[in-house]
């Protein structure tokens, strides 16, 4: 594989996205607003929260290992608590996929559909120069943002929870594997459906649309969490993590056998 | 090394039902310039894709490009060869990014890219906007910046897929005195589809006439008009009164009736042209025009151009 070559086609794609505002902006505000407004408003609703019948039945779910490590905590303190640490923990898995999908798809299946692919096929890049470097592409803004939104959402928390617990409790050991193994694996499994997809349909809407559907199982992760028959704890999140990076190698795989240049022309 | 730059032979591309290239061999030898002429959805844009290794041939007969096999020594070619196709450009980037980042891929260093893409942006008169997005630019200009993108990786091999497109007549004889020069000084091979036949037929040392995926034709422009047709066109210039009916109009129509080598015979303002079945009949037809006593003021030979023999040789292949 030839380094050059490939960060040249990576660079290109970069400098796509970053140029045009369709995708810049999205991509930057979605999950900006989504890390600043769900935890601002929690913690400012935690007050009224804690008096909702619903939250003592959310409590009761907590499973017995987290309830230990939560004994001496206020009702207040432990929605608050469980809510920042695990259950937005899911919904933060959004974010890398909705970067690396809508970046994906733009550079897959939305060069095919500009017809600017075709030039790029002529020239030495290989398949797998090819394939990496539109994986790369998607994968590092998926990741930057993915981490921006921590750090933002790291301060946030700790900024307006202060007054609540007294000290700063996050990041936690969760959300370091989170953000280290998951994430990335996540975001990895997007891009690589997605250009799984994009070899088999028009234009990137379609690409789009169906790469949506990977929010589905986030959505089950989600009621899983309220429901108490999962938590994202460090162990849980290791070992998707892992399950996620096994997955991710078998569609690398796939997608390096399965690549045909003609495919894309069609 | 082989005198070729492109040794194609029993080239066959099938899509479905469909027969995109039927058997077609392309032979184009090295500093030459070639053009493949043909209607549209004649197998013109996959032959290129063919020959580039972007769309496996059906059957492949045997490929050889700038003598190197296509089936194995694919990426050895693609570092030899500049497509211009009508590929879009990268409209959110600029002039200079579409050009630097081609020749990064081809092995130029950064700064060599840079360099050796404002040299070509300023050859094609786009220096001024090198740093703006494609999005804003004429046809012309992408069609200029498509091409100078094409050369980024100083290509031995190019192919240029309707190179005049778009462009104002003089940028369009700017273009081909720069691919006659090109390949007369640098040996460098062009490989031009086009539907400009007045443009071909001053360009091409050679061309290839492609209709429904089977080479017609082949040869210089003035061979594939020998084939095209054997007669020879010479018009004849007469006073008015001659030309449209007075004197010697009539013994000038029953002598192209009657003749033997008179094809056919048609009647311009002041002029006739008339269509021999061979050249050596030229003399015999002015001398029997002069003893109708018509006033005769000049004899031209019209030659007939590649645009003739395209449309002759499409046709009769047609039915």
């Amino acid at each position: 594989m030839n380094r050059q070559r490939l960060w040249a086609v990576i660079r290109k794609d970069l400098l796509e996205v970053l140029g045009t505002g369709q995708i810049l902006w999205p991509l930057i505000m979605v999950p900006l607003s989504f890390v600043i407004l769900l935890p601002t408003m929690l913690i400012f609703s935690a007050r009224s929260l804690a008096k909702d019948p619903n939250t003592a039945q959310l409590i009761e779910n907590i499973p017995e290992f987290l309830g230990r490590q939560l004994s001496g905590f206020s009702e207040q303190q432990i929605i608050v608590y469980f809510m920042l640490v695990f259950i937005f923990s899911s919904f933060f898995l959004i974010i890398p996929i909705m970067v690396s999908t809508l970046i994906a798809a733009n550079s897959f299946a939305g060069e095919k559909e500009r017809k600017t692919l075709e030039g790029l096929l002529y020239t030495p890049v290989t398949d797998l120069e090819l394939v990496v470097a539109k994986i790369t592409s998607a994968w590092l803004p998926a990741m930057a943002v993915s981490w921006l939104c921590f750090v933002i959402y790291g301060v946030i928390v700790n900024v307006l929870a202060y007054p609540l617990f007294g000290r700063i409790f996050f990041p936690t050991l969760n959300w370091f594997a989170l953000m280290v193994v998951l994430v990335p694996a996540v975001a990895f499994a997007s891009i690589a459906l997605v250009v799984m997809i994009s070899s088999r349909v028009r234009g990137s809407q379609e690409a789009n649309q169906i790469a949506g559907t990977l929010v589905l199982p986030l959505a089950l992760a989600t009621v899983a969490q309220f429901t108490g028959v999962v938590v994202f704890s460090t162990p849980v999140v290791l070992l998707v993590g892992l399950l996620f990076t096994v997955v991710d190698i078998g569609f690398l795989y796939f997608i390096i056998r399965g690549f045909h240049r003609d495919r894309l022309l069609r | 090394m082989s005198e070729l730059a492109i040794d194609a032979q029993g080239v066959t591309k099938r899509f479905a039902d469909i027969t995109a290239l039927d058997r077609a061999d392309f032979t184009v030898e090295r500093g030459t310039i070639f053009g493949l002429l043909g209607p549209n959805g004649s197998g013109k844009t996959t032959a290129v894709r063919v020959l580039n290794g972007i769309i496996e041939p059906s059957e492949a007969g045997s490929v050889t490009i700038l003598g190197y096999d296509l089936s194995r020594d694919i990426q050895e070619i693609r570092q030899r060869v500049g497509v211009q196709t009508d590929a879009a450009l990268y409209e959110r980037l600029t002039a200079l990014d579409n050009c630097r980042i081609f020749g990064e891929i081809f092995g130029l260093q950064p700064a060599d890219a840079r360099r050796l893409a404002l040299e070509l942006l300023e050859q094609f008169d786009l220096a001024d906007r090198a740093g703006d997005k494609v999005e804003g630019f004429s046809k012309g200009m992408k069609q200029k910046l498509s091409i100078a993108r094409a050369l980024m990786g100083d290509p031995v091999l190019i192919y240029l897929d309707e190179p005049t497109a778009g462009l104002d007549p003089e940028a369009s004889f700017e273009l081909l005195r720069y691919i006659t020069d090109v390949s007369a000084d640098r040996s460098k091979t062009f490989f031009i589809t086009s539907h400009r036949l007045l443009e071909m037929e001053t360009v091409c040392d050679t061309a290839a006439i492609l209709v429904d995926g089977r080479v017609i034709a082949r040869g210089s422009p003035s061979e594939l008009i020998d084939q095209a047709t054997e007669s020879c066109r010479v018009r004849v210039f007469l006073g008015r009164a001659s030309a449209t009916g007075g004197r010697g109009r009539e013994d000038i129509e029953r002598f192209a009736v009657e003749s033997a080598y008179v094809k056919s015979m048609e009647a311009g303002e002041d002029s006739l042209l008339f269509c021999l079945t061979k050249r050596t009949d030229i003399p015999e037809l002015i001398r029997a025009l002069a003893a109708t006593g018509a006033d005769i003021y000049s004899v031209r030979e019209e030659s007939l151009t590649l645009q003739d023999a395209y449309l002759a040789l499409v046709r009769a292949d047609r039915g």
